[in-house]
């Protein structure tokens, strides 16, 4: 019986992964490793039964958090408090995609943030899903054209460069 | 499709996040309370191992692989490297104590050279980090506040020969914080065990043993203290700040962020604990996320607010008391607006923004004060901050800087007289000064 992987092990590559989302979300480091912490936290918590596969779970966990921490930072903003990121490169970019990707049916978006914001392959999608590359295939799809539809309405770059891959 | 919003450098995660994230993994579990202890006790334990996997430097990796190569329990009198250490205490200019980790082994160390070396005392402490932990002299030491069991306790343990040996004390069932001066201890104890959801407000009582822990009795009154049992009792929310053998303060807060709140309670006695008083928490709403009390004398109180933190950032406000916690005032601030609701306070000096002051601290001592003037503040993720002016102005210590503290650890800085100071720099190493001044980095 093969030993279990324990955490420390691939805590690297987990942290790097889920720092990347973070990053693809918030755009700041400081909140991109606040929330690459606190996604790392939650999976050790449960690592017994995440560790055969954890990856799925720590993007989902860290896309979570980083789309809830920058709406409260834009609601912040929007009330007239001074945002403290010192990055603010594509923000409304990034609030715009945090939105579209709320505005996804669930199976949508949980394909959507693996495919693209992890940027994972199809098989390893569907694997961490349990469903067939055919069906990640047709949720990508309808996904892209839904988050193309809104990122283009907002004349957005991430809208005019998705492609549908794969 | 969205590469373009990468970050051009990702950050390498390092020992230091790891352990960060375990300090917050175990201030969560200490909320919700599973009963598999296991997996953050392992996990915490572990961090001496990744830490020697990453640590930088070839004379660290070597130091790190003769101690990490070791198997199975050290043997007393192993050198331990000073990288190794996650927080230290001393009893004088050269005997201190120190928690180490080595695989799944929470190790006592011990050292008495000042911190130029370090020795293993107890291979395996019967508390895993992130345990706190004090001695009062060179025999007799207190361990509390690690992970609590899966009924929620969170018991004290005592030794009385310099760490071999440990038995658990007779307080609880849930020990928040201990202060030691000379045979007279005080624990600061929650009366409900640690529950997993919300539950019945709880008395928090301030017992006192006068025999080095051996036997414990309440001396009077109950400070005006109740914890919910869910959220702070046991976890880092609660601190005593003992000043004299009879007088001391009991400070408790909770992390309610984002939604304001009231301030915490401050409390205290000047009689040895048979009454208590309330004092106003200085700390304003919004500034009540991590809050740290210190004091220089029976009258002179450091209190250290802050905000919800994010983006390495963190407001903070500092206030003094010079009357025993009667009236406060603003020393200094560092306002960070989105994280306060847009309150400002007015700066008034030079506290930093910079680093955590937070109740899952890796250590949980972040501000030291020497005199009226003199302080030292170390928060998380950050630097260590000197003041000389009662805490009006604050300044990177230059000198731990240029011997090789990395700017963004956590640890904690201890003094035990206005010359002889140490900072801990969890899986980084440890410096001391011997004037108050200038630090020199120690050990391998």
């Amino acid at each position: 019986m093969a030993e279990a992987v324990r955490f420390e092990e691939v805590f690297p590559d987990l942290y790097r992964l889920a720092y990347r989302v973070s990053f693809r979300v918030l755009g700041d480091r400081g909140d991109a490793e606040d929330v690459a912490q606190e996604t790392l936290a939650r999976t050790h918590l449960r690592w017994a039964r995440l560790r055969d596969s954890p990856h799925g779970w720590v993007v989902t966990v860290a896309t979570h958090l980083a789309i809830d921490r920058l709406r409260r930072r834009s609601r912040a903003t929007e009330s007239g408090g001074e945002p403290v990121a010192l990055v603010e490169a594509h923000l409304s970019e990034r609030i715009d995609i945090a939105r579209a990707l709320g505005r996804l049916p669930r199976r949508q978006r949980e394909v959507v943030v693996l495919r693209y914001l992890a940027d994972w392959p199809e098989l390893e999608v569907a694997d961490a899903l349990g469903c067939s590359p055919g069906t990640v295939k047709s949720h990508a799809s309808r996904g892209l054209a839904h988050l193309r539809h809104q990122l283009e309405e907002r004349g957005i770059r991430g809208g005019r460069d998705v492609r549908a891959s794969g | 499709m969205f590469e373009h919003l990468d970050d051009p450098s990702p950050p390498e995660p390092s020992a230091r996040t790891l352990g960060a994230v375990l300090a917050r993994a175990a201030h969560l579990r200490r909320r919700r309370v599973v009963s598999a202890m296991g997996a953050v006790a392992v996990g915490a334990l572990s961090l001496g191992v990744v830490i020697g996997a990453v640590a930088s430097g070839p004379t660290t990796s070597q130091t790190f692989a003769a101690f990490d190569s070791q198997t199975g329990l050290l043997a007393l009198g192993t050198p331990v490297p000073s990288t190794d250490l996650a927080s230290v205490v001393f009893v004088g200019d050269l005997r201190g104590f120190a928690l180490a980790v080595h695989s799944t082994q929470t190790v006592l160390a011990v050292s008495t050279d000042g911190g130029g070396s370090w020795t293993v005392a107890d291979p395996s402490l019967p508390m895993s980090f992130p345990a706190q932990f004090e001695f009062s002299d060179a025999v007799h030491g207190y361990l509390w506040g690690g992970p609590p069991s899966s009924t929620g306790i969170v018991p004290l343990w005592i030794t009385a020969n310099g760490g071999r040996t440990w038995t658990r004390a007779g307080v609880g069932p849930v020990v928040s914080d201990v202060s030691a001066i000379g045979p007279d201890v005080w624990a600061v104890v929650g009366t409900c065990p640690i529950s997993s959801s919300a539950g019945a407000s709880c008395p928090v009582l301030v017992e006192i043993s006068t025999d080095n822990g051996q036997t414990w009795a309440q001396p009077g009154a109950a400070p005006p203290l109740r914890e919910d049992s869910e959220v702070s009792v046991s976890d880092e929310n609660i601190e005593m700040a003992r000043i004299t053998p009879s007088r001391a303060y009991v400070l408790s807060f909770a992390s309610r962020a984002p939604a304001p709140a009231a301030a915490g309670s401050l409390t205290y006695t000047a009689d040895g604990g048979r009454t208590w008083g309330s004092r106003a928490d200085p700390c304003p709403s919004y500034f009540d996320f991590g809050e740290q009390i210190a004091a220089s004398g029976t009258e002179d109180l450091w209190m250290v607010c802050a905000s919800q933190a994010s983006a390495g950032s963190q407001a903070k406000a500092l206030y003094r008391s010079s009357d025993g916690g009667e009236h406060w005032s603003l020393a200094a601030a560092a306002n960070a607006p989105v994280l306060t609701g847009g309150r400002v306070l007015p700066s008034g000096g030079g506290l930093s923004s910079e680093g955590y002051v937070t109740p899952y601290s890796l250590a949980h001592e972040n501000l030291a004060v020497l005199t009226t003037k003199d302080a030292w503040l170390f928060p998380d993720r950050s630097g260590v901050f000197e003041t000389t002016d009662g805490g009006h102005t604050w300044g990177v210590v230059a000198g731990l800087d240029k011997s090789g503290l990395v700017d963004g650890g956590s640890g904690n800085v201890v003094f035990v007289d206005a010359t002889h100071g140490w900072v801990c720099e969890a899986g980084s190493g440890l410096w001391r000064t011997t004037n108050g001044k200038d630090w020199e980095r120690l050990g391998p």
